[in-house]
C-alpha cells in the first residue's frame, strides 16, 4: 500500500466525512448540548426568568420518585402505551394485510387509512370530542341501536384513558400500515408458493412465514410507536385536559405543567430525564426480544 | 456500469474533490450569518413610530374591544404604534415566560391577580412605585382596594410591598337566569337569591316532564370552576380556603365542608343541576337553549349575552347561601417586565395608564372598571346588567395568594370535580386535597 494511495483514501474520508458536517453540526446543537444542559439544569433548582440558580444534586429525582402525581403521570402512560403500541400495531398490521389480499381498491384504501395521519391533532381532537359527546356525539348514537346507554366515554375516569388510546390508534395507524404494507410485499411469493404446494393454510403461512419475515419492521414499528406514545401529550391534551381525576394525566403532562406552569424547570428536568430512561428500558426490551438478525432468504 | 465507471473516475480527480469539498464549507458557513442584527436595524432606522409591543389571551369578543382602545390609542398618540399580540390563555404563559426568560418579553402584558405574586417572586416584574407616583401617575386612591391590595407585594428580604401592576379590571360572578323558563312555571322572578328561596326555587325549576329520571329542564348550575364556587361559599360561611401563615389547607373546616355539601348536593341529592363530568361541555349551551334555568358565571359571559337578540335573560346576584355575603372575583392587572433589551419604559407607562384611564370602555369586553370613578360614571351606570355585578363590589373575595396558586389550583379542581359528581368520595378527595396542598405549601417556591 503506497503512501500516496494512503493519503489519497484519507482525503476521500475526509471527504465522506465532511457531507455529515452540516447534520452533525445540527444534531450537536439541537440535541447532544441540550441533553447536556438539560441534565445539568436537572441538578440545580433553576430560576428561568431571572436565570438564577442553585445546585442541589439528586434532589429533584429523589423528589420526581416521591411525587404521587408523577407516579401516577407515569402509570398512565405505561397503560396508555401497552394500549396504543399493542392495539395499534395489532389493527395496523391486519389492515396492511388485509391490503394486500385485495385487488379492487387497494390505492383507495391505502390513501383513505393514511389520510388521519396528514390532519392536525388539533382537528382530529375537535372531531373525536364531538363523536364522544354523551348526548350528541355518533358514537353513542350509533350504540344506541343495539340496545346500549349513552355512554361518557371522556367523563369516567375507567374509560376516558382508553378513548384517548382509540383516537391514537385511529390517528396513527397509517403510518405502520404502511411500513406491514411493504414489509409483506418484500416477501418473495417462491415462498408463498412452496407453502402453499407443501399444504400450509393461510394462518399457517401468516404465522411461519409472514411475521417471521418482516421482524425487522415489526421492530421498527413496535420501538417507534413506543416512543411516541410514551411522549404522549397532544391528544390526551386537546380531548380532556388531565382527565376526570387525573386519569389521563401523563407524564408530559407533569414535565410541561412543572416546567412551563410552575417555573420549576430543574424538577421539570429531572422528570424528562427518568421519562427518557421508561423510554430506553422499553425499546432496549422490545430490542432483546425481536432484534436478533436472522437472514431468511 | 458504464455511469459507475465515471463516477469513480470524476472521484479521482484531486482538483474536483477539493471543489466539493470547498463548496460544502462555503455552503455550511453561509448559514451561519455573522451580522444578525443588521437586517432589524436597517428596519428600525426607518420607522418612526416607537412600537409598543402588548400581549393579552383576550381571544374571545373581548379581543375586539380591546383593539377598539388600542386603535383609539394610536389615533390619540400618532408617535406610537401598537403590536398587540392575543394569544390564547391556554399557551400564553408558555411564551410568556419564555420571552420573559430570554430578554425580549413584550413592553406591557397582562397578568391575573393571581398569577401576579409568582412572576414577582421569580424577578420578572418590573416595580411601578416610582410610575404610580410620579407626575404621569395613577391615581392610588381611585383604584378599587381589595384589587389594589393585591397588586402590592412584598418580596421576601424587602421592607416594604411594592406595586407591581395596574389593575384594568374587575371580574366577579353573578347568576344568569332565563325569564322564559320562570314564565312558563308562573314563578315570579326573585329580587335576589338566598338560602330561604334559593333551593325551593332551583327545585321548582327542574322539570323532567317525560318522567324518564332525567330532567328536561335544570333549575340552577354552578358554571364554570368548581374552585371559584368553593371559594365563595367557605367565605359566605365565615371560612377560608388556606392559612397559608401555617401552611394550613382548610378544606377541612366546617366553612369549606358546608360549601363542598352544598356542591355536592346541587346533583346528588337535590338534583337541581346537572353532573358536569356527564354535561360540562355542554352546560352553557344547554342554558342558551333554555334548557337551564339559572346559571352562574362570570361577567365576561356578558359580550356573548348581549348579541342574543331572541333570548330573553336576566341578572341577580350570586345566591347568599351562607352566613354572609360573598362572590368570588379576579382582576386583569397590566404589568411591565422587569428585563427586557427592547422596552421603550416611557411609551409603555403612557399606554399603560390610557388602558387603565378607560376602563369604561373595556367594560363592553365584559368587565367592571377597576376603578371608583369609572364605576360611578353615567356612561357605566346608564350600561344594563353591570350594575348587577357592580353591586357586589364591596363583598367580592379572592382566590388564595400564593405564589404556588396555580400548581394548588390545577392539583384540586379535578379532585373537586369528582366529589361533586359523586365519582370519588367526598372524604377521599378532602384528604386528598389537604394533602397536596399542604405538602405544596411545605415546598413553597422553587
Amino acid at each position: 500500500m503506497t503512501t500516496e494511495y494512503k493519503r489519497s483514501k484519507n482525503l476521500q474520508s475526509l471527504i465522506h466525512f465532511s457531507y455529515t458536517v452540516p447534520y452533525l453540526l445540527l444534531f450537536l446543537c439541537w440535541l447532544v448540548i441540550p441533553i447536556i444542559a438539560g441534565f445539568l439544569v436537572s441538578l440545580t433548582k433553576w430560576t428561568f426568568i431571572s436565570g438564577k440558580y442553585q445546585l442541589v444534586g439528586l434532589k429533584n429525582y429523589v423528589d420526581a420518585f416521591a411525587d404521587e402525581l408523577f407516579l401516577k403521570g407515569i402509570q398512565n402512560t405505561i397503560y396508555y402505551t401497552v394500549m396504543t403500541v399493542i392495539g395499534g400495531n395489532l389493527f395496523s398490521f391486519f389492515l396492511a394485510y388485509g391490503l394486500t389480499r385485495v385487488q379492487r381498491f387497494r390505492n383507495l384504501f391505502r390513501k383513505v387509512f393514511f389520510i388521519p395521519l396528514l390532519l392536525s391533532v388539533g382537528i382530529t381532537g375537535i372531531m373525536w370530542r364531538w363523536l364522544y359527546n354523551t348526548d350528541f356525539g355518533l358514537l353513542n348514537y350509533y350504540l344506541g341501536f343495539f340496545g346500549l346507554k349513552n355512554t361518557n366515554w371522556l367523563g369516567d375516569a375507567r374509560i376516558s384513558m382508553p378513548a384517548v388510546a382509540l383516537m391514537a390508534i385511529w390517528g396513527s395507524c397509517g403510518f405502520n400500515m404502511l411500513i406491514y404494507y411493504a414489509g409483506i410485499r418484500e416477501i418473495p411469493t417462491e415462498l408463498k408458493e412452496a407453502a402453499t404446494i407443501d399444504g400450509a393454510g393461510g394462518f399457517y403461512q401468516l404465522w411461519s412465514i409472514i411475521l417471521p419475515l418482516i421482524r425487522p419492521k415489526i421492530l421498527f414499528c413496535l420501538v417507534m410507536s413506543t416512543i411516541g406514545s410514551i411522549q404522549v401529550f397532544d391528544r390526551a391534551y386537546m380531548l380532556t385536559g388531565v382527565g376526570p381525576y387525573f386519569a389521563n394525566y401523563t407524564a408530559i403532562f407533569h414535565i410541561y405543567y412543572q416546567a412551563f406552569r410552575y417555573f420549576r424547570m430543574g424538577y421539570a428536568s429531572a422528570c424528562a430525564f427518568v421519562l427518557a430512561l421508561l423510554i430506553l428500558a422499553f425499546t432496549s426490551l422490545l430490542f432483546r426480544f425481536l432484534g436478533k438478525h436472522e437472514e431468511y432468504y | 456500469m458504464t455511469i459507475l465507471n465515471q463516477s469513480l473516475h470524476w472521484m479521482q480527480w484531486p482538483e474536483n474533490r477539493l471543489k466539493v469539498a470547498s463548496l460544502i464549507l462555503l455552503l455550511t458557513l453561509s448559514a451561519c450569518d455573522p451580522f444578525p442584527g443588521s437586517k432589524q436595524q436597517a428596519t428600525s432606522t426607518t420607522t418612526e413610530k416607537t412600537r409598543i409591543s402588548f400581549w393579552n389571551g383576550f381571544t374571545g369578543p373581548d379581543g375586539q374591544t380591546m383593539w377598539e382602545i388600542v386603535r383609539q390609542f394610536e389615533a390619540d398618540y400618532p408617535q406610537y404604534e401598537v403590536e398587540m399580540e392575543i394569544i390564547p390563555w391556554s399557551t400564553y404563559f408558555d411564551k410568556l415566560m419564555v420571552s420573559l426568560g430570554s430578554g425580549k418579553p413584550p413592553d406591557v402584558f397582562i397578568l391575573h391577580e393571581n398569577e401576579l405574586v409568582n412572576y414577582v417572586l421569580q424577578d420578572a416584574i418590573r416595580p411601578l412605585d416610582d410610575l404610580v407616583n410620579g407626575p404621569q401617575g395613577v391615581p392610588v386612591s381611585d383604584c378599587l382596594s381589595s384589587i389594589w391590595e393585591r397588586v402590592r407585594i412584598k418580596v421576601p428580604g424587602q421592607s416594604e410591598a411594592n406595586i407591581y401592576g395596574i389593575p384594568l379590571d374587575c371580574h366577579d360572578e353573578a347568576v344568569y337566569y332565563n325569564k322564559d323558563c320562570f314564565r312558563q312555571l308562573g314563578v315570579p322572578l326573585p329580587e335576589q337569591l338566598d338560602r330561604d328561596n334559593f333551593f325551593h326555587l332551583a327545585r321548582q325549576l327542574t322539570i323532567d316532564q317525560d318522567k324518564d329520571g332525567r330532567p328536561d329542564q335544570w333549575g340552577f348550575v354552578f358554571g364554570g370552576s368548581v374552585r371559584r364556587h368553593l371559594y365563595t361559599l367557605t367565605a359566605q360561611f365565615g371560612g377560608q380556603f388556606l392559612d397559608r401563615e401555617n401552611g394550613i389547607c382548610l378544606i377541612d373546616q366546617p366553612a369549606s365542608q358546608k360549601a363542598l355539601q352544598i356542591l355536592y348536593d346541587a346533583i346528588n341529592k337535590d338534583g337541581y343541576m346537572p353532573n358536569p363530568i356527564h354535561d360540562g361541555s355542554n352546560l352553557w349551551q344547554g342554558f342558551l337553549q333554555g334548557r337551564i334555568a339559572m346559571y352562574t358565571d362570570g361577567i365576561w359571559m356578558m359580550n356573548g349575552m348581549k348579541k342574543l337578540a331572541d333570548f330573553d335573560w336576566g341578572v341577580l346576584p350570586y345566591p347568599q347561601l351562607g352566613d354572609q355575603k360573598a362572590v368570588w372575583a379576579s382582576s386583569h392587572v397590566l404589568c411591565l417586565p422587569r428585563f427586557s433589551d427592547t422596552i421603550d419604559g416611557e411609551a409603555a407607562w403612557i399606554f399603560l395608564t390610557y388602558l387603565s384611564n378607560h376602563g369604561v370602555d373595556w367594560s363592553d369586553g365584559g368587565q367592571l372598571p377597576a376603578r371608583y370613578s369609572q364605576l360611578a360614571s353615567p356612561d357605566f351606570t346608564q350600561k344594563e346588567h353591570y350594575p348587577v355585578f357592580a353591586a357586589q363590589i364591596p363583598d367580592i373575595i379572592f382566590g388564595p395568594n400564593d405564589p404556588n396558586i396555580i400548581e394548588i389550583e390545577t392539583r384540586m379542581e379535578p379532585c373537586l370535580l369528582s366529589a361533586m359528581s359523586g365519582q370519588q368520595p367526598m372524604l377521599k378527595m378532602v384528604q386528598e386535597i389537604k394533602g397536596s396542598v399542604e405538602s405544596i405549601l411545605r415546598r413553597g417556591v422553587d
